[in-house]
């Protein structure tokens, strides 16, 4: 692609723009779930460290620092309760990850003979790629899929993660003046060409 | 506004989305003791509406559903909204009517169903909310003969426009602004879209016209009371069985009794046939309102198979509401094709969560580094979508699980399958997408399936032996219960379902007007 994006484009760099409600909540999650202290409150410890390994592969982090704490993100929202939408035959929210980690694990026992946390790099990826893409891989399949959707959520919703990709988040009460395809807003993300 | 709880009243309303928000406008307004009520929160745009993907899924319907079939369908996220507005608080804005053909596609076509009504006895309904909203649409739309133009002008065009509109014209194919429920001149109270881009959650410079902002406040002018976080768990009939005496709710874990001359069902396609699947009695051994069994059945959708299509140049597709130009050069059955009926074609703008879930739910390789990479390319793609009609199939239903919800209710589920003529038919728009996006000159281009909207359960008609409701809206079974939304559609038609819905809920009303004078 010959287009760079400006490295020094921030998102946050406008927080003072935004409306009051928006402002309080992206800072709330911010507070939440940027840094380095890990704390579960759903899962055990240790499937929380699995959850910590297999999100790192659906979105890999580079930098400690803001690193965003997508495994305990999807933690917060997990319970008991029965919710949301439930496909096929597949247990309910909360009991799905206890589920899917234990499959995580039987998995790897059975074909590396070793834990998710004593794999190299390679077989990590070995390992996510061939059942996630793999439809046949049933309950797993599903489970790493899911762990996806909710990384993306995490991930996604985060500043840092719209400066890599060049979207300037809320935009009210601006609101933006250009939408043709060559004017921009002069606060927009730009590239260079 | 009214905050006691009131035992009695002449006219309650279940439900108050896009349908229940204008019955409940438009019967307040008529003079009509009306009380609505709503599983989920008031709403109040200022203080609750986040610029915000994530957060926003809060005004989206959360509690549970099962899904199965081949093609098991997203049961609440994008298809129900819960909370005062429903769906209308996060929906596209899409304002688009059927086409006449869709109200005879056993007749034209051979496939479906008739509808009892056509479209000239909904034209007047239509005119009626795309005014009461209002909506913005452009002078000239080819596909549909109107009686009177749009009554402000249509939404600007933005990027994404104009390349849909480049490769589309090439192909010599038409392209019209879409009809909004959005406005683009100043009302009172409401600014004019500013193009902020988060229309699917929520709208905080009330431009969006939903039913939280437009026909409810209206309804509660006029002396209608809402009583929100209220479940109805339960229907009583009188004595005779032929008619509804009350319903009961939940509310802050209390049970409430509300007694009513009239009930409107207007809680979406899964919520109406729960409830009346679960209130059986001897006299209505198959449910409330189900002596035809159609009740559950015929459940429908929209295929919403997307092209997602990258360009040499950014198009900054994130502002802009999420859809605002189409063709429907492809509506009609075109006997060339090898399946019936069609559908519309419009691209899509998506905020970076729903633009990458959807991009990875379609591509096995989109994780890790490659969905990183991808998505430092957002800003290149659009995203093409075909809003295709989908047939009713007997087999296609929502019945009630053997799980219980935290209301001590049977939890929905909902089986969903496309047949060999969705199939083609998708097949056929894909094509067709791809088309398009080359001619405007997409450099690479991939598929998604998605299918989006709940439509049918409880299919009004003629007959009481294959329908739950007549051609006004009311029960075959029962004297007083009528049902209102999405649901009472026979076959789905190409467009979004609102506005349709919305038309027969302003018919409804006037109806109701006549019969309770």
């Amino acid at each position: 692609m010959p287009y760079n994006l400006d490295k020094n484009y921030h998102a946050l760099d406008r927080v003072d723009k935004w409306d009051e409600v928006t402002q309080n909540s992206i800072k709330n999650r911010l507070e939440k779930e940027l840094g380095e202290i890990s704390f579960f409150h759903y899962l055990s410890k240790e499937e929380g460290e699995v959850l910590k390994i297999i999100t790192s592969i659906a979105i890999p982090q580079k930098n400690k620092n803001g690193y965003i704490k997508i495994a305990e993100a999807i933690d917060r929202g997990l319970s008991d309760e029965k919710e949301g939408v439930r496909y096929g035959e597949n247990p309910w929210s909360g009991e799905f990850y206890h589920t899917g980690l234990s499959a995580v694990h039987e998995y790897t026992k059975k074909n590396y003979a070793k834990t998710i946390a004593d794999m190299s790099s390679a077989e990590l990826e070995e390992f996510f790629s061939k059942s996630i893409s793999d439809k046949n891989a049933g309950f797993l399949h599903a489970f790493l899929r899911k762990v996806l959707t909710d990384s993306i959520n995490i991930y996604f919703s985060h500043p840092s993660s719209w400066d890599k990709i060049g979207f300037p988040g809320p935009a009210y009460p601006e609101g933006y003046a250009y939408l043709d395809c060559e004017e921009k807003d002069d606060w927009e993300p730009k590239y260079e060409n | 506004m009214k905050t006691n709880l009131p035992q009695k009243t002449r006219v309650a309303i279940v439900g108050l989305g896009a349908a229940g928000g204008v019955l409940f406008g438009k019967l307040s307004e008529a003079g009509f003791e009306v009380v609505g009520l709503d599983a989920g929160r008031f709403w109040d745009s200022d203080k609750d509406f986040v610029s915000d993907e994530r957060e926003m899924e809060k005004t989206k319907w959360n509690d549970p559903r099962i899904s199965l079939g081949e093609n098991p369908l997203d049961l609440g996220g994008g298809t129900s909204g819960k909370g005062v507005g429903g769906g209308t608080v996060h929906y596209t804005m899409m304002s688009l009517r059927l086409h006449p053909s869709d109200f005879k596609t056993r007749t034209i076509d051979g496939v479906g169903v008739d509808w009892p009504i056509d479209y000239d006895d909904l034209e007047k309904y239509y005119l009626e909310v795309e005014e009461g909203l209002p909506v913005s649409g452009p002078d000239n739309f080819p596909w549909v003969k109107r009686s009177k133009g749009y009554p402000m002008c249509a939404h600007r065009q933005g990027c994404m426009d104009a390349k849909f509109k480049l490769g589309a014209e090439k192909l010599g194919i038409r392209v019209a602004p879409c009809p909004l429920a959005c406005i683009t001149e100043p009302l009172t109270g409401r600014q004019p879209c500013i193009n902020r881009g988060f229309c699917e959650q929520g709208c905080k410079p009330k431009a969006k016209s939903s039913t939280l902002i437009t026909y409810i406040p209206r309804g509660i002018k006029a002396g209608g009371q809402v009583i929100s976080d209220a479940m109805v768990t339960k229907i009583n009939l009188e004595e005779t069985g032929k008619k509804v005496k009350s319903l009961v709710y939940i509310k802050n874990g209390k049970a409430h009794e509300l007694h009513c001359d009239i009930l409107i069902l207007s809680a979406f396609a899964i919520e109406i046939p729960r409830l009346l699947l679960n209130n059986k009695n001897e006299r209505h051994p198959k449910g409330l309102a189900n002596s035809s069994g159609a009740v559950g059945k015929y459940l429908m959708c929209h295929t919403d198979h997307v092209v997602y299509a990258k360009f040499k140049d950014p198009l900054y597709v994130y502002h802009n509401p999420p859809v605002t130009s189409l063709t429907q050069d492809f509506y009609e059955t075109d006997p060339a094709n090898d399946f019936k009926r069609g559908y519309s074609i419009a691209p899509y703008s998506g905020r970076p969560i729903s633009f990458a879930l959807l991009a990875a739910s379609a591509r096995k390789d989109l994780w890790g580094q490659k969905l990183l990479a991808f998505m430092r390319e957002y800003n290149f793609w659009l995203q093409l979508g075909m809003i295709g009609e989908v047939l009713p199939y007997e087999n296609n239903k929502v019945e009630l699980s053997d799980e219980k919800d935290e209301f001590e209710l049977p939890i929905p589920k909902a089986t969903f399958s496309a047949d060999d003529n969705e199939k083609k038919m998708v097949e056929a728009g894909y094509q067709k997408m791809e088309a398009i996006m080359q001619a405007a000159g997409a450099i690479e281009m991939f598929r998604a399936p998605l299918f989006v909207h709940l439509v049918g359960t409880t299919r009004m008609g003629n007959d009481p032996k294959t329908s739950a409701v007549d051609k006004n809206l009311k029960t075959h079974d029962l004297d007083n219960l009528y049902i209102c939304g999405n649901s009472v559609f026979p076959t789905s038609g190409a467009v979004n379902p609102t506005l349709t819905t919305q038309a027969l809920a302003a018919r409804l009303a006037s109806h109701l007007t006549e019969v309770l004078r």
